[in-house]
C-alpha cells in the first residue's frame, strides 16, 4: 500500500491520536458505544418478543426477563459468588504453576540446542493430544478436589506458554544478537538486556492464551469431578433440574469472568509491557 | 550467528544421541517404576501392559467404534462451524455498521469457554451425537469467523482500485479480488478449529453421551483398566497429529492450485 492510499483509507486513526478531531471524549465514547448497545437492546427485545409471541418453552430458550430475574435473586448471587471464586482460585493457581514452568522450559529450550532437540518431539506429541481427554485419569490420580482442578488447569496452561516463549525468543532480531556477541556480552547480559526485553510482548500474548486455557481446565475439571464445586458443578446442577434460565445466568457470569481476565486484565498487561519495553529498546 | 558446519553436525549428532537416551530412560522407567497392579487407584499401567492393550489383542473394536463416533461429531460440527464462520466473517468484514454493532458480542462470547455450553446442548439435543455436533459447531465457529473477517479487512486496497478502474462490478470485485484472498486466512482459522473440534467433541462426551472416546475413557477409568485408558490416549495423540497434518496438506494442495496474483 503506498503512502497516499494509506492516508486516504484510515484518516481517523492518526487524527484521533493527534487530537485534531475536536469532539470531546464523551462524544467519542458515545459514538463507539452506540452501535453495540443498540444492537444488544434490539436483540434482547426481539428475543423476548419472539418467545412470548410464539410461546416458546423456557426449556428451549429462557426469556431475557427470566434470566435477569434469576441474576437478581439473592440465592443465585450467593451461590454464584462462592462458585466463581472457587473456579477462579483453581484457574489462578493452575495458571501460575503451568505458565510459570512453561515459560521456564521455553527459556531452557531456546537457550540450549540439545534440550530443544530432545524435548521438542515430546512437546509436539503432547500438543496434539486433546488434553481434555486426560481429565478422567487426572481425577483418578488426584481425587475430586481443588488439587485435581488446578493441576488440570496447569497442564492446559503449560503448553501455550512453552510454545509462545520459544517462538518469542526465536524471533529476537539476529542483528541485535550479533551486536551483543561483538561486545562480548555474557550469556546473562545478553538474556537480560537483549533477548528477554524483545521477547516479553510475545510471551505476554502466549500467557493470555494460557490463562484462557486455565479457565477451561478448571471448568472441565469441575465437570468431571463431582465434588469439585465451582461454576462447572453449578452449571451441571442447574442442568439436572432443567433450570435453563439459571444456566444462562451462569453462562453470562462465566462470560464476564472470561472478558475480565482475558481481555481487560491482559489488555492492560500487554499495553503496560509493550510501553515499558518499547522505551527500554 | 553462523555455526560452522562441522560443529553444527556434531551438535545434531549429540541431539539425536540425547533424544535416544532420554526416550530409552523414559520407556525403561515406565516399565520399572509403576507397580503394575491394576485396580490400584494411583497406579500407572506398565509399558508392556499398555503396549499389549495397543497390540492385536487390544480392544480395537471398542477403540475404533468410539473413534468413529467422535470423529463423526467433530467433522459434522466443524462443517457447521466452517460454513457459519465464513458467512458471518464475510458479512462482518464487509459491513462496518454490523461489525461495530455485533463484534463486541462476538468477542465477549469468545471469552466464554465453549465447553461450558455442553450442559445446555445436552438439554436441547439429548445424549446422542447431535448435542456434540452443536457443541463442536459453537466451538469452531469463532476462530474461522475472526480470521475470515480479518482477511476481508486486509484485502489490498490497490487491487480493488485497479479492478474498479477496469470497470469491474461489485460482484466481480468480490469474486475475483476479495474471496480468493480469503483462502489463506480461512485455512489458518481452520488449523485452530480442527484441533478444537476434536477437543470439543471429547469434552462433550465426557459430560454426557452414550458413545464415543469420552465415554470409553470414563468407563476404563471407572473400571481401573488403565492400560486400555493409556492405549486410547496414545491413539488420540496419533489421530491429533494426523488431523493437524491433514489440514497442512490440504492447505498446500489448495494454495498450489490457486491462480497467481
Amino acid at each position: 500500500m503506498n503512502r497516499a492510499t494509506a492516508e486516504r483509507v484510515e484518516p481517523r486513526g492518526p487524527a484521533l491520536s493527534r487530537g485534531t478531531w475536536r469532539a470531546g471524549l464523551p462524544a467519542r465514547a458515545a459514538f463507539l458505544l452506540l452501535p453495540p448497545v443498540a444492537v444488544g437492546l434490539a436483540g434482547v427485545l426481539l428475543i423476548q418478543l419472539v418467545i412470548s409471541r410464539f410461546e416458546i418453552s423456557g426449556v428451549v430458550i429462557p426469556k431475557p426477563t427470566d434470566v435477569f430475574a434469576v441474576m437478581r435473586s439473592d440465592i443465585f448471587l450467593e451461590q454464584v459468588g462462592q462458585s466463581t471464586w472457587e473456579t477462579w482460585k483453581a484457574t489462578l493457581i493452575g495458571f501460575a504453576l503451568g505458565a510459570g514452568t512453561g515459560v521456564l522450559l521455553g527459556l531452557l529450550m531456546a537457550e540450549s540446542r540439545i534440550v530443544r532437540f530432545v524435548l521438542y518431539p515430546y512437546v509436539v506429541a503432547f500438543q496434539s493430544l486433546p488434553k481434555i481427554a486426560l481429565a478422567p485419569v487426572c481425577a483418578l490420580w488426584l481425587g475430586f478436589g481443588l488439587t485435581m482442578k488446578f493441576s488440570f488447569a496447569a497442564m492446559l496452561a503449560f503448553f501455550p506458554a512453552v510454545v509462545a516463549t520459544l517462538a518469542a525468543l526465536a524471533a529476537v532480531p539476529e542483528t541485535r544478537l550479533e551486536m551483543a556477541a561483538a561486545f562480548h556480552a555474557s550469556r546473562r547480559q545478553r538474556l537480560l538486556r537483549i533477548s528477554l526485553p524483545s521477547a516479553v510482548p510475545g510471551i505476554v500474548s502466549g500467557l493470555e492464551i494460557s490463562m484462557a486455557f486455565a479457565l477451561i481446565g478448571a471448568i472441565v475439571g469441575e465437570f468431571v469431578a463431582p465434588s469439585a464445586g465451582g461454576l462447572g458443578q453449578l452449571l451441571l446442577s442447574y442442568s439436572e433440574s432443567i433450570n435453563v434460565a439459571a444456566e444462562f445466568s451462569v453462562l453470562v457470569v462465566l462470560m464476564l469472568l472470561g472478558v475480565a481476565q482475558n481481555k481487560i486484565l491482559f489488555g492492560v498487561l500487554r499495553a503496560g509491557t509493550e510501553r515499558f519495553f518499547e522505551s527500554s529498546r | 550467528m553462523t555455526v560452522p558446519p562441522a560443529r553444527a553436525r556434531a551438535g545434531t549428532a549429540a541431539g539425536w544421541g540425547g533424544l535416544v537416551v532420554v526416550t530409552a530412560v523414559l520407556l525403561a522407567a515406565w516399565q520399572i517404576v509403576p507397580s503394575g497392579v491394576q485396580g490400584d487407584g494411583s497406579s500407572v499401567p506398565k509399558l508392556d501392559a499398555t503396549l499389549k492393550a495397543l497390540g492385536p489383542s487390544g480392544e480395537w473394536g471398542e477403540y475404533l467404534k468410539a473413534l468413529r463416533v467422535t470423529l463423526g461429531e467433530a467433522f459434522l460440527g466443524l462443517l457447521i462451524g466452517l460454513v457459519a464462520g465464513v458467512v458471518l466473517g464475510v458479512l462482518l468484514g464487509e459491513s462496518k455498521i454490523l461489525r461495530q454493532g455485533v463484534y463486541p458480542y462476538a468477542v465477549a462470547l469468545q471469552a466464554l469457554p465453549p465447553i461450558a455450553l455442553a450442559p445446555i446442548f445436552v438439554i436441547w439435543f439429548g445424549f446422542g451425537m447431535t448435542s456434540k455436533i452443536g457443541l463442536v459447531g459453537a466451538a469452531t465457529l469463532f476462530p474461522i469467523l475472526v480470521s475470515t473477517m480479518a482477511g476481508v479487512a486486509e484485502t489490498d486496497r490497490n487491487r480493488i482500485e485497479m479492478a474498479t478502474a477496469f470497470g469491474a462490478s461489485r460482484a466481480q470485485i468480490r469474486m475475483r479480488v476479495v474471496f480468493p484472498g480469503l483462502v489463506a486466512p480461512i485455512f489458518s482459522g481452520l488449523e485452530i478449529s480442527v484441533v478444537l473440534s476434536f477437543l470439543a467433541a471429547i469434552a462433550g462426551e465426557l459430560i454426557s453421551a452414550n458413545a464415543g472416546v469420552g465415554v470409553i475413557l470414563q468407563v476404563y477409568q471407572r473400571d481401573f483398566r488403565l492400560a486400555e485408558e493409556f492405549a486410547v490416549l496414545l491413539i488420540l495423540v496419533a489421530v491429533g497429529l494426523a488431523l493437524a497434518s491433514l489440514v497442512r496438506v490440504a492447505r498446500h494442495f489448495v494454495m498450489e492450485r490457486m491462480p497467481d496474483e
